[in-house]
């Protein structure tokens, strides 16, 4: 354990983030606990609504109101194993230094993420001199063919406008925009959500070549299991706001602990099984916005038992994996 | 550069029929009201031969049709034609006072803008906060006060019990305008003779017009502008460079504002024409010698050409600027394809 805390440029400690709305308060992310380690690309899945994107969110305390973090702390320790820093007490001048050059955010949706008024070139030229102001026009310009080169985008496409530029153009210019600072960490939340399947499998290897290329750590968040297990090397998943099961992608796939995520699983249609119908897990994800001392599965688990209903089981270590479910926790 | 020089030599061609639609419409509806300029100078108890004499010369004795056919042959060669009260020439009045409601025109529209914008970028990023609410319901109340009662009123407060600001005329009784005089824009002539004494005067007595003219207005612009801030600042886009580390300021100023002030640019073009008429009332509000004064007057004369050549000036000054809009349009936005 002491080994993986040493790795790890990223730790969220037991964070809860709220968001007080008129009839109540939704609480997206409860005690969540979690470190990312230098080097992997971790996958973060669950259901929509789930507090994955809040989550990715956090870590750049880009929260938006009225959200706000009721506890915990997002320490960062960056890949030159500096002294770690809680995000969450950053002042603005610290925050937007750490903002693109050390954690770069893609988002969802590539068609809306560059500003339509804007060219290619003045969006990479802007991503620099933020961070560098002293860097001439010219050496941003050469950088940024450099990057796009690296996505196979031609260097003409500098002076176009968004508009004049498919999906998945905009999505690697997005990329590339994340990259152009060689961050230390890449957040990705839901990135090929809004991308054909052809655009999000070509997508899928660049950002793995990438990743070499450019030392990163990736966090992956999606709803997409088929990405996350091409991709993550570690995965949690996550469920009303919590984190059910966290374990290598394998141990997830092959043998998954918590039956939220066994249940993800029978979800995705198999093409080598003779499946007959797909299997939609029963019920609708939790409400969010009444507490009730349960194990947020519980109502749709098919494995549910009293104690499941009566209170909230912990995240408990199980042989290198994470799960957050009575059923083990008994046994142990 | 061509693609725009073609654009805006289509849209001046299409000028011409909206001017000619317009004064048609003018011309009938002059012709059609009660009055007209014979009984206007004469009065009431003129003697009937006399009447029909006056008319005859100025050409009121034939039938409209008539009527209307010489005036256009005349506009034809490009002549306004000939007062009908007076002694002069249509455009004599006319380019005398243009030059004093543009100035008008364009410095309540920089108040305007100058109040709308900000305060409304300042509502957007302060929502529902007191800022926001004291902001929104100044809109709302101006929205809501006419013109020539904010003149009034700020005449009243500033000009009378402040004293602060002239309440009439274009400069004051101690600034010879005929030694500046050259272009009829104030502002232009006093810095281009270095007679900077004289600007002084003509800004002091620009002040309250100005405001009356630009507050009354700035109420659609700053709740036009906070709509946009508020739906621009929640997009992808914003989110996107913030999380780039762009300080807030150029990501408001920078990314948002511009992107919001497509919605208003077209606002405005639509609102000149307001901002026009606001200006007749203002004008007469604050004795301010320009061509809404002195389209009142004339119209009170019937003086039919004059009327007519103020209202074919007065359309070729919307559709002057509603080109000119457009142009920036197509500038900010690289969408628009002119």
């Amino acid at each position: 354990m002491a080994e993986t805390e040493r790795e790890a440029i990223l730790e969220i400690r037991d964070l809860s983030i709220a968001y007080p709305i008129s009839i109540g308060t939704v609480r997206a992310v409860e005690g969540v606990t979690l470190s990312v380690r230098k080097g992997e690309v971790l996958g973060i899945v669950g259901e929509s609504g789930c507090g994955k994107s809040t989550l990715g969110l956090a870590v750049l305390k880009l929260l938006k109101a009225p959200g706000r973090v009721t506890s915990g702390s997002i320490l960062y320790r960056g890949r030159d194993g500096a002294e770690a820093a809680d995000i969450l007490a950053m002042d603005d001048k610290s925050l937007l230094d750490l903002r693109g050059r050390k954690i770069a955010m893609i988002f969802q949706n590539p068609l809306t993420s560059l500003d339509p008024l804007v060219s290619v070139e003045d969006h990479f030229i802007e991503a620099i001199k933020v961070h560098e102001p002293s860097v001439p026009r010219k050496e941003c310009l050469a950088r940024a063919e450099a990057i796009l080169a690296d996505l196979g985008i031609e260097a003409r496409r500098l002076s176009e406008y968004p508009y004049q530029l498919s999906g998945g153009m905009r999505q690697r210019i997005m990329i590339g925009l994340a990259l152009i600072l060689h961050p230390d960490l890449l957040l990705a939340d839901e990135p090929t959500t809004a991308l054909d399947v052809i655009v999000e499998a070509g997508f899928t290897e660049l950002l793995m070549k990438l990743k070499r290329q450019y030392d990163l750590t990736v966090v992956l968040v999606s709803h997409n299991l088929g990405l996350v297990a091409e991709m993550a090397d570690r995965i949690a998943v996550m469920y009303g706001g919590r984190i059910a099961e966290l374990a290598s992608a394998n141990d997830i796939f092959e043998a998954p602990m918590h039956p939220y995520t066994r249940g993800l699983m029978d979800c995705v249609p198999n093409i080598l099984l003779d499946q007959k119908e797909l299997v939609a897990m029963p019920g609708s994800p939790p409400d969010l916005v009444n507490e009730t001392p349960s194990c947020p599965f519980a109502p749709r688990c098919p494995k549910a038992m009293d104690i499941c209903r009566s209170s909230v089981p912990a995240l408990k270590d199980y042989g290198g994996r994470q799960a957050a479910c009575w059923l083990y926790e008994r046994k142990a | 550069m061509r693609r725009i020089l073609r654009y805006v030599g289509g849209r001046l061609l299409l000028t011409v029929p909206m001017v000619f639609v317009l004064l048609t419409m003018v011309f009938v509806v002059l012709r059609v009201m009660p009055g007209d300029p014979v009984s206007a100078m004469l009065g009431g108890h003129a003697p009937q031969a006399v009447i029909d004499k006056k008319k005859a010369e100025l050409g009121l004795d034939k039938p409209i049709l008539a009527q209307y056919v010489d005036y256009l042959g005349q506009l034809a060669r490009g002549d306004l034609g000939d007062s009908m009260i007076l002694k002069e020439k249509v455009s004599k009045p006319i380019s005398d006072k243009l030059p004093a409601t543009i100035e008008l025109t364009l410095c309540g529209l920089v108040v305007c803008l100058g109040l709308g914008v900000p305060l409304g970028v300042r509502a957007a990023r302060k929502r529902r906060t007191g800022h926001d609410f004291g902001i929104r319901l100044y809109a709302n109340v101006v929205y809501c006060i006419p013109v020539f009662w904010m003149g009034l009123m700020l005449q009243m407060i500033f000009g009378v019990f402040l004293d602060a600001f002239p309440i009439a005329g274009r400069v004051g009784s101690r600034v010879v305008s005929g030694e500046f005089d050259r272009t009829g824009f104030y502002i232009i002539d006093t810095l281009f003779s270095g007679n900077f004494e004289a600007l002084g005067d003509v800004l002091y007595h620009l002040v309250l017009p100005a405001f009356t003219l630009g507050i009354t207005l700035s109420g659609v612009f700053v709740r036009l502008t906070r709509a946009n801030m508020l739906d621009v600042l929640k997009s992808d886009y914003v989110l996107a460079s913030r999380a780039r580390g762009v300080p807030e300021r150029a990501v408001v100023y920078g990314h948002a504002l511009k992107n919001a002030l497509i919605p208003i640019i077209t606002m405005l073009g639509l609102q000149f024409s307001a901002l026009l008429a606001g200006a007749i009332l203002t004008e007469t509000t604050f004795s301010w010698p320009g061509m809404g004064r002195l389209l009142l007057e004339r119209i009170y004369l019937r003086d039919y050409p004059t009327i007519q050549g103020i209202i074919v000036v007065y359309a070729l000054f919307v559709s002057f600027v509603s080109l000119i809009v457009d142009v920036v349009y197509a500038i900010i936005d690289p969408r628009v394809r002119l």
